[in-house]
């Protein structure tokens, strides 16, 4: 049944099963072992296409984020996209918009795409591996046709769109990060971050709040920032609206690392 | 001086809740109260401009990740409406249990209520709003660098209520509409708002920050002393945050400029503003300038506001003498493919631009100049896009919509007015505007002043002494009859009102065949022009194509010993098919 959309959005994590519900889309349940369950709160249209919609919003929106969080993942924000020449990844950080670019831009050179929004990470003792997400990469309707990209819509009334790009499938070893923005007129397009500034950036793509676990205190996202600030970083910033000239920076900066 | 309801205002009950909005529309302060604000929760050694906080406006809901681990992007459009309230409610993600401590947050939006669980700025969890304002003739000077445009599109900017009205759940945004510059400071001074509206002029703050600021902190709950607020003041000077800037960055400056803090001077606009910029500013902001005590240095033309859906912005401003290589099929008129210029004497023109801007220049002190805009720009920028019109009045008869045309003095006007008093409803006089559309014909309805002279406005039963007069030199009248509807409407009869002195009775007649094209070219709006601007062959494309969708005809009736009721009894009937 449809839920009363005046009835508040949940996420209870205090349970040894986490509960989230957003009414009128339904509900998702997080076992310990990062186990997703999902009840959609069907609409009235015919042929339960809606419904299905609900469902991967659900699931890829909701459920498989707090399910990397059970498993025992560090969350970062950011796009990871993986190049085959090298065998490794790079996570690119910014707002959903400035990852996007990222995104788009990066898919046309021929990387291959991890996940986007949040991206999970294992820090072991040597190195970082990034892990591929299952859900889709998600962009402006826009932005994929103005890049040439095959898409399918995500919800009615909605511009965002699933896009149709290579993905890499296996963990990849975590080689640099960009963070992401729109250049001014005086900046320049790839700044290497040195000593306080690779922390800022490692810093602003750390996970808290429900992307942390619930076990995890400050000094474990203290060290786990630490941990992310002893990768390659830099600043990236793309001219707006045509990014092309920033991302022959972006990989020639990722060709020295 | 300013509207005591203003001031009132703010003393309205606190609300239950710890949000303070920062309202203000763009480049007029808010990012200087908002330093003042951070400054006073930072030692003075430490502060710089980019650790500003409250910058998260409410429309961005990317925060939804951290509070609900949920990526909004796979939410609709309402749904993205209700997490952004959900976000602003649900006080179980504060990182505090405080309750106390206000929490700011910026907004450039208009206010408005919104429906259960899908408030904008829900009451349940706001205290109180500061609204920021600044004399928009310096907020122009502001917004063009930053924006990176010229000071005219900035001008038409803050007068256009066209930005962010739509959600963008791609990038995890509800709408946020700014309204222009008016509305936008207009809704947060509205009756309706729940709670304290608190208003700090920039020009104040500039003068003295502290007196400014000191109640107003201590009215929304920020504790602080008269002291701490003088140091954050001096803290924030705005050569220091320029400095800061210069040295640290800024990262909400905008990519079109160089930098955030430029000039930061009340009064700037006197050196950078032409006479024409200041007077379209005034003419748009007028009411709003008033209430909060700007004044408008310049005498203003009161022009009627066209709607938006008409696509043409008015500046006040000088008309050049002549277009280059312009034909000019009138000697007052010279015209281009994209701009035309109508000179009305020696000191009145008015010039059109590719369809879209009017520049009237006319004496301050004259009376209403409306039929310029409503009638010539209207008109000429009708053409520059490549439609035409009809000197026709459109009334929507029963279920029929009837254009009224006819020659200057034949009754449009007083037949229309007639029929409005007959419970028809009036959707455009004098001047109906045609868009071709699978071989029908519609009209965009807009509001355009009935013009009556004496005799008229007697025969309709209006005190013509009570009217507000024409400009021009005529002697009518020129009133607004009714608002009309927006949508366009199909046109299912044309008929053309003629007075002849060989005519002894009100009688109805069809036009057929080619006659339709001859009598209907009679009547096209500007028709001595339209075809330099359009082309013959469109014009004549259209003329035809008029001629083709309707049918048309003519009502014919003496010059004297007629009454208007027989006319209008006639269109009746014929409304009825």
């Amino acid at each position: 049944m449809p839920g009363d959309s005046s009835e508040p959005i949940v996420l209870d994590r205090s349970l040894d099963v986490w509960v989230g519900r957003f009414p009128g889309v339904g509900s998702i349940r997080i076992h310990v072992d990062g186990r997703t369950e999902i009840d959609v709160d069907s609409s009235l249209d015919t042929d339960g296409s809606s419904d299905e919609d609900k469902r991967q919003a659900l699931l890829f929106g909701w459920a498989e984020p707090l399910s990397l969080v059970r498993r025992g993942f560090v969350l970062v924000h950011g796009l990871a996209a993986h190049h085959p020449d090298r065998d490794a990844a790079l996570l690119v950080g910014g707002d959903v918009h400035d990852t996007a670019v990222a995104a788009a831009g990066l898919a046309r050179r021929g990387w291959s795409l991890m996940g986007d929004r949040v991206v999970p990470l294992v820090l072991e003792e040597h190195r970082i591996l990034v892990h591929p997400r299952s859900a889709p990469i998600v962009m402006a309707r826009a932005r994929a046709e103005a890049a040439g990209l095959a898409y399918r819509r995500l919800r009615e009334d909605s511009n965002a769109v699933a896009v149709d790009v290579r993905r890499h499938g296996v963990p990849s070893t975590l080689a640099g990060i960009a963070f992401a923005g729109v250049r001014r007129p005086h900046e320049e397009r790839m700044r290497p971050a040195t000593g306080h500034g690779r922390f800022d950036i490692a810093r602003r793509l750390m996970g808290t709040g429900a992307l942390f676990s619930v076990d995890g205190n400050v000094h474990d996202a203290m060290q786990h920032t630490v941990r992310l600030a002893s990768i390659p970083s830099g600043e990236w910033r793309f001219d707006h609206p045509d990014p092309d000239a920033a991302f022959d920076d972006l990989i020639a900066w990722w060709e020295e690392l | 001086m300013i509207d005591p309801a203003i001031l009132a205002a703010a003393r309205r009950p606190l609300g239950p809740g710890r949000f303070v909005w920062l309202a203000s529309y763009p480049k007029s302060g808010n990012t200087w109260i908002r330093a003042i604000i951070t400054a006073l929760g930072t030692h003075p050694h430490l502060f710089t401009v980019d650790q500003l906080e409250s910058g998260a406006q409410p429309f961005n809901v990317a925060s939804s990740i951290t509070a609900y681990g949920l990526d909004s992007r796979w939410l609709n459009a309402e749904e993205t409406d209700r997490l952004r309230t959900s976000l602003l409610t649900d006080v179980s993600w504060f990182s505090d249990n405080d309750t106390e401590t206000p929490i700011f947050r910026k907004t450039h939006e208009v206010y408005r209520s919104g429906d259960p669980g899908h408030e904008p700025f829900p009451a349940t969890c706001t205290r109180a709003a500061i609204l920021v304002v600044r004399d928009p003739r310096d907020v122009a000077c502001s917004f063009a660098p930053f924006f990176g445009v010229d000071l005219d599109a900035a001008i038409d900017s803050m007068a256009t209520e066209s930005w962010g009205g739509r959600s963008n759940p791609a990038l995890c945004q509800t709408a946020q509409p700014w309204g222009t510059c008016s509305t936008q400071i207009e809704s947060w001074l509205a009756p309706d708002v729940p709670f304290p509206v608190h208003l700090v002029r920039y020009e104040d703050l500039a003068v003295d920050a502290v007196a400014t600021l000191e109640p107003v902190l201590a009215a929304v709950g920020l504790d602080c002393t008269r002291e701490q607020l003088a140091v954050a003041v001096e803290q924030t000077r705005f050569e220091r945050l320029k400095e800061s800037e210069r040295q640290r960055g800024f990262r909400e400056t905008s990519p079109k400029t160089e930098s955030f803090f430029r000039s930061g001077r009340s009064g700037a606009w006197r050196e950078v503003l032409d006479g024409g910029q200041v007077a379209t500013i005034e003419h748009d902001h007028r009411p709003m300038m008033d209430r909060l005590g700007y004044e408008s240095t310049t005498e203003v033309l009161v022009l009627a506001p066209l709607p938006a859906h008409l696509g043409l912005r008015v500046r006040l401003g000088e008309v050049p003498e002549s277009l280059e290589g312009s034909r000019s099929p009138k000697p007052w008129i010279s015209t281009t493919d994209s701009s035309t210029i109508v000179r009305f004497g020696k000191d009145r023109a008015l010039k059109v631009d590719a369809g879209s801007v009017a520049t009237l220049q006319w004496p301050a002190d004259s009376d209403d100049v409306n039929w310029v805009i409503q009638g010539w720009a209207v008109t000429l920028a009708t053409l520059q896009r490549g439609e035409v019109s009809l000197h026709a009045s459109t009334i929507a008869v029963g279920g029929e919509v009837i254009a009224l045309a006819g020659r200057q003095g034949a009754g449009k006007s007083t037949t229309s007015v007639a029929l409005q008093q007959r419970g028809h409803r009036i959707l455009v006089d004098d001047t109906t505007l045609l868009r071709f559309e699978d071989g029908a014909v519609s009209m965009t309805p807009y509001s355009r002043n009935v013009h009556l002279l004496r005799d008229s406005a007697d025969a309709l039963g209006l005190d013509f002494d009570e009217l507000p007069r024409l400009a021009g030199g005529r002697i009518k009248v020129s009133f607004s009859p009714e608002e009309p509807p927006v949508e366009p409407r199909r046109i299912d009869r044309v008929i053309v009102l003629d007075p002849a002195d060989d005519c002894s009775d009100v009688s109805l007649v069809e036009v057929r065949g080619v006659d339709k094209v001859s009598t209907l070219g009679e009547h096209m709006a500007r028709r001595s022009i339209a075809p330099a601007i359009l082309g013959h062959q469109r014009y004549f494309e259209l003329l035809t194509s008029l001629a083709q969708a309707v049918p048309v005809f003519v009502l014919s009736r003496p010059t004297s010993a007629w009454s208007l009721d027989e006319v209008v009894n006639l269109i009746e009937v014929s409304a009825r098919g």
